[in-house]
Parts: C-alpha cells; structure tokens; sequence
C-alpha cells in the first residue's frame, strides 16, 4: 500500500504554527497528538510510530520538529515530569550532540537557577552548547554567573564570545581583576584588550610582523592566522604581462629581502 | 633480581589492587597477592567498574592512578598508533601498538590521557597470552617486515613493570623474529626486571625526556632526568638499543637553555649509535583537556600557560613558527655534533618536517623503514576496544 503520510515540513509547521517556541513542551505535546491522530487516520508505517512507543522514537520525533534545541530546552524536557520518562535521555544528548556526562548536567541545572535572562537567552541565540562552557567550571558559581551575563550583551561572534569568556577564565583563576573589561559592553577592542593581558608576551610578537618589507602599489599583503599558523596573504591585480613581470620581480626582491627575526 | 615490592615508590603509588575475579588463576593476579598484604588486594566481579558513568572528574582521574584493576581485555591487544589514522595531515612512522593496560601511575601534566581515558581505574590486563597470540600470528604471517610495535601508547611501558613482568613474557617472542621491533616507552627507571634477558638488538628501551627544569614542574611522580639517563646507560651496558623522545617539547622563558643542556648531556652519554630513534614532539593537546588541565595543574604550569592554536589535525599546538624554531634548535644541535643522529618529528605536518630540518622522512636513509607502507593488520579499523562514549544515563 502506498504510505500516506504528512510530510515532516508540514508537522513541523503544525506545531510552529501554534505559537512561539518559548512553550515548546505545550507544542510538543499538541504535535505528538496531532501526529498521533494522522498516523491512525491513514493507517501509516510512517515512523512505525505510536503514543507510548520505543523511546528512541519519541526522540526522533522532537528532532523532527525541533533540530535546534538549544541546551536549556533540552533541560527543560529532561526535568518535566511528564516528558522525562518517555524520553531516551541518552539518545537524547546524542542526537542533539551533546555529551551526556556530569558536568553537562551540572552547568544545565545551574543555567535554570543562577543565570540571568539575558545570558540564557544570549545561549540560545549563539546556538552555545553546554561542552563549549565546560572550562568555565574552574570559576565559583558566581564568578561563572556574572561573566556570563557580562557577555550576554555583547556584540561579538559566537567563537569571538568563546574565546573572550575562556581568556577571561584564565586570568580570574590567575588572580587578575578583569572587572574593568567586564564591567563595560565586551566589544572587539576588549577582546583584544583581553588577549594582551592573557598573553602578554606573545602578543603581537609573531616574527612575521617584524618583517620589513615594501610590497609597492600593485600588490597586497596583510598578516593573518589560519589555525596554528600565521603568515602573510598577498594578492595582487595584474592586466598584462608587462603588470604581472613587474609583480614578480618584486615579489623575488622581497623572497630577497625576507629577514625574519 | 630484586624483589620490586621493597621499592618504596610501588608501595606509596598504589593503595589498592582490585582483581577480577575471572583471572585469579592468571600469573599476574598470582604475583599481585604474594607481593602485597591482603588489606590491599581486593578480589571483585568483571563489571567491577560499571558503575562509573562520564568523564572522569578531577578527584576520579586522581584516583584512577592509585588504584589498579587487574582483568582480561576483552578486544584486541594488537593495533595502529592513532597518528596513522591521521596520515592525510600529519607524517607518520608505521607504529603498531600493544595494549597491556590503561591509564599511568605517572603525572604529567600535559598527559593525553586525561581527554582520553573513561575508565576510573588504571589496568594491567592479566590474558597477555592472548596479547602474545595476537602478535605472533601476524609475525608468522610477515616476519621479514619491519614492523615496530610499542606497549606505551595508554600506559607507561615499564612503570608497573616490576610488578607485571609483562617484559619478560614479551622480549624472548621478538628474539624469535628479528626483523620486527619492540619498544618499551617509559617516564620511569624500572629495567632491572629484565636486564638480564640482554643482549636483545630488537628491543628498544625508550625514554620520554625533557629537561630538568620540566620533569620537576610538569612529569609529576615520573624518574627524575638523572634517573632515566642511568637506566638507560644500565640497558646499553647490556645490549638493549635506546631511544630518546623529547616529547612533548615544552615552550618556557628559558626553553633554549634547558633543552640545550637536554641535548649536551645525552651527547656526553651515548653515542648516535646507541640511539636507534630519536623523536621529537612539541606540546599538543585535545582542545577538551584544557579544563581539566587547568583543574588539575593551575595557571602555573607551563602547558596551560602558553597560547596554543587549533590546528588542522583538532588539537591545540604553539603556533608553526614557534615550532619550527624549537625543532631546529634541538635538530641543529645533535647535527652540528654529529650528522648521525638519526632525528625525527613526531606527528607533524610534512610542511614542519621540510621547513624544521629540510627533509622528508622517506630520504633520511635511517629513517625510511620507519615511513615506508606496511600491510594493513587484519583487524584494523574494527572497532576494538572496550572505550564507550561515556554516558550518566545507562
């Protein structure tokens, strides 16, 4: 017999359509109604899926509807009553990649009772994951709570917000007041103002800065980090072949002239 | 040969033996309850450890180092070094591992283990005749091929030693197969056990090193750097070939003097031709450790404080200058006293290999044994350990 069923798209929108995601588990549980009311209706194999069936389905479900659950919806599904014991915890976490281990636990249930609005919000809009924050767990609770919510209004990129909060970390466990950073909106000049206290000998102290070298009119070049490792990009616009020779015998000069210190 | 029990190290490391049941009768459960008092032997089920659910925390990890669980390993002994697995980044040398236990009475700051390991006990597997069945199986098959093969990659090789005698079962099987080599990879000064079964040109005796200044700060609990280099001089003496591995290099203000003083004494006591390998290897680490590192070692200790990069192969390294800088001063000097040193890197790029010492590994003539192709094992790429995603929820 040929499967009639609603599509995924379609019950995903049944549920969004009913409102906001902040209720989800209201949404939830109107879509597995709904879902289980289609699938008797047509007789489906869709999912081989029934109310009160195996766990790993209930899972596949919620990923259907909802393949972005942030980590403080997941909490919140895994300490509902109602929801916790039909759901596969373990499959759970998989699924939404997160580790299923203590301390992903721990930084969960301290989300709900010691993190402002705005940090748990600024977590779901980054899309942070609880292993991304794990190092954050060498700082008392409050510590942990206030950098946090120093972030949260901040304009920076999720990795750019990551990095600042962890060399921020760093320098709390050594011992260092970072309040006057904190304290303001963390834009790039307090990234790079954190950085220089977290390293302040390497800082901007790669050999390739150092190195003197005049790259003219025509040509480009501009330090970058890839990784591990830094170097120079150099591009270059040419129109002709007298052009791209003038280009390369200044390019040889310089291969010349590279003294790195 | 000495009673290794009247080692007081032993005695201080270890609070307790668990013995699973299931290998009471084996020789190494045997040995474990003549040598020690039964109020540190205890005799459990097989499943004695699972009960532990996720990553080890600070006070789990530290307890995993006191306690050894003796039991039979389940999967197979006889695998690949995980760096051939990474051969589309990084340059690797044909290594073959033999996994007699887990986890390491040692603490190193930097250790691997600690993003590696989710068992909350350290082991010594009591079936090494299995391990020994493995491994002679695949000698039989090719034993004119040159493969190396090291028991140190998730246990030190030689720090529970005197009490395992693994040693001893191991060295007369490669003195029957002389194309093939066995390495001891140790932090420690245990080779007296085996001593005696010298003189064995196939076994290398290997010492991970550092200076001085690093052992004390960051190799806690390991032999001190005077220590290692008399056992080592001990298995020279009886005809075991060495190698060295300054690995992890380690950047500190003064790196360049430490590690020259590194190099100025090995120069003073060996000869390149006592040295059959010699490795290099700059600090590297999974990102995920950086917590428990920190945990563990504070933001004193040299690997948490340096600025370290995400690199191609997902692991966190000094940036490829700095590296670069680090092998050439040590390359530079073992070369300019003596061109035959035979060096190599340690899971680099081959871009570090042709910047730090301007060659590939296939054109050092002593090296191209170690990089060239071997075939594959027959069970390579099976799933073969008992290592679960850690989960608190099963």
């Amino acid at each position: 017999m040929e499967k009639s069923f609603i599509s995924k798209e379609a019950l995903t929108g049944i549920v969004y359509l009913s409102g906001n995601k902040s209720s989800i588990l209201e949404h939830f549980n109107l879509a597995i109604n709904r879902f289980g009311f289609c699938i008797h209706k047509d007789q489906s194999e869709y999912l081989n899926f029934s109310i009160g069936a195996e766990f790993s389905k209930w899972v596949e479900l919620l990923f259907n509807f909802f393949p972005c659950l942030d980590f403080l919806d997941i909490y919140e599904i895994i300490s509902n009553p109602t929801l916790s014991p039909l759901i596969n915890k373990e499959e759970l976490f998989k699924k939404y990649h997160i580790p299923p281990n203590e301390k992903v636990l721990y930084l969960m249930r301290e989300s709900k009772l010691h993190w402002t609005s705005e940090t748990l919000n600024w977590i779901s809009e980054k899309k942070i994951r609880p292993q991304d924050l794990l190092f954050l767990l060498n700082l008392q609770i409050k510590e942990r709570a206030s950098l946090l919510h120093s972030i949260s209004s901040s304009p920076l990129s999720k990795s750019q917000a990551l990095q600042f909060l962890e060399w921020a970390c760093d320098l709390i466990m050594l011992k260092m007041d970072i309040s006057e950073i904190t304290e303001n909106l963390i834009t790039d000049a307090s990234l790079i103002k954190i950085k220089e206290l977290r390293y302040p000998k390497s800082f901007l102290q790669h050999p390739l800065q150092k190195l003197n070298l005049n790259w003219g009119s025509k040509v480009q070049s501009q330090f970058l980090r890839k990784q591990d490792r830094a170097g120079l990009q150099i591009q270059f616009f040419v129109s002709s072949s007298d052009e791209l020779q003038n280009v390369i015998q200044l390019l040889q000069k310089n291969q010349n002239e590279w003294r790195c210190p | 040969m000495t009673n290794p029990v009247t080692n007081p190290v032993l005695n201080t490391v270890l609070d307790k033996i668990y013995i699973d049941r299931e290998t009471l009768d084996s020789r190494l459960s045997q040995r474990l309850i003549s040598l020690y008092p039964n109020d540190k032997i205890e005799i459990v089920t097989s499943d004695f450890t699972k009960d532990h659910k996720g990553n080890l925390s600070k006070d789990q990890f530290e307890w995993s180092k006191k306690n050894l669980f003796v039991t039979n390993f389940k999967g197979y002994f006889f695998k690949r070094c995980p760096g051939a697995t990474q051969k589309k980044t990084i340059t690797c040398c044909n290594y073959y591992v033999l996994n007699l236990g887990s986890q390491c009475n040692f603490n190193c700051s930097y250790c691997y283990l600690q993003s590696y390991l989710n068992t909350p006990i350290m082991k010594a597997y009591a079936n090494i005749d299995k391990a020994i069945e493995e491994l002679r199986s695949m000698m039989e098959e090719f034993p004119k091929l040159p493969y190396r093969v090291g028991t140190g990659e998730v246990i030190d090789s030689l720090s529970l030693d005197p009490l395992t005698l693994f040693s001893r079962d191991l060295i007369p099987v490669f003195n029957e197969f002389p194309h093939w080599t066995l390495e001891f990879k140790t932090k420690s000064d245990n080779v007296d056990q085996f001593l005696d079964l010298g003189p064995c040109p196939n076994v290398i005796v290997s010492w991970s090193i550092n200076p001085p200044h690093i052992i004390e700060k960051e190799e806690h609990s390991t032999a001190r750097f005077s220590e290692r280099i008399s056992a080592a001089i001990k298995c020279k003496n009886k005809g075991f070939p060495l190698a060295f591995h300054i690995d992890p290099i380690i950047w500190h203000e003064n790196w360049q003097e430490n590690y020259a003083f590194l190099v100025d004494e090995i120069i003073k006591n060996f000869t390149p031709e006592d040295i059959k390998v010699f490795s290099l290897g700059t600090l590297r680490f999974q990102p995920e450790q950086r917590y428990l590192m920190k945990e563990r070692f504070g933001m004193d200790s040299y690997v948490n404080n340096s600025e370290m990069f995400l690199s191609d192969t997902g692991k966190m390294r000094y940036d490829w200058h700095q590296r670069n800088e680090m092998f050439q001063f040590i390359y530079k000097r073992f070369k300019n006293h003596s061109p035959n040193w035979n060096i190599f890197l340690c899971m680099e790029t081959p871009e570090t290999w042709a910047t730090s010492v301007n060659s590939s590994p296939m054109s050092v003539t002593g090296l191209k044994d170690f990089f060239r192709p071997l075939p594959k094992i027959k069970h390579e790429g099976e799933d073969s350990d008992e290592k679960n995603e850690p989960t608190i929820f099963n």
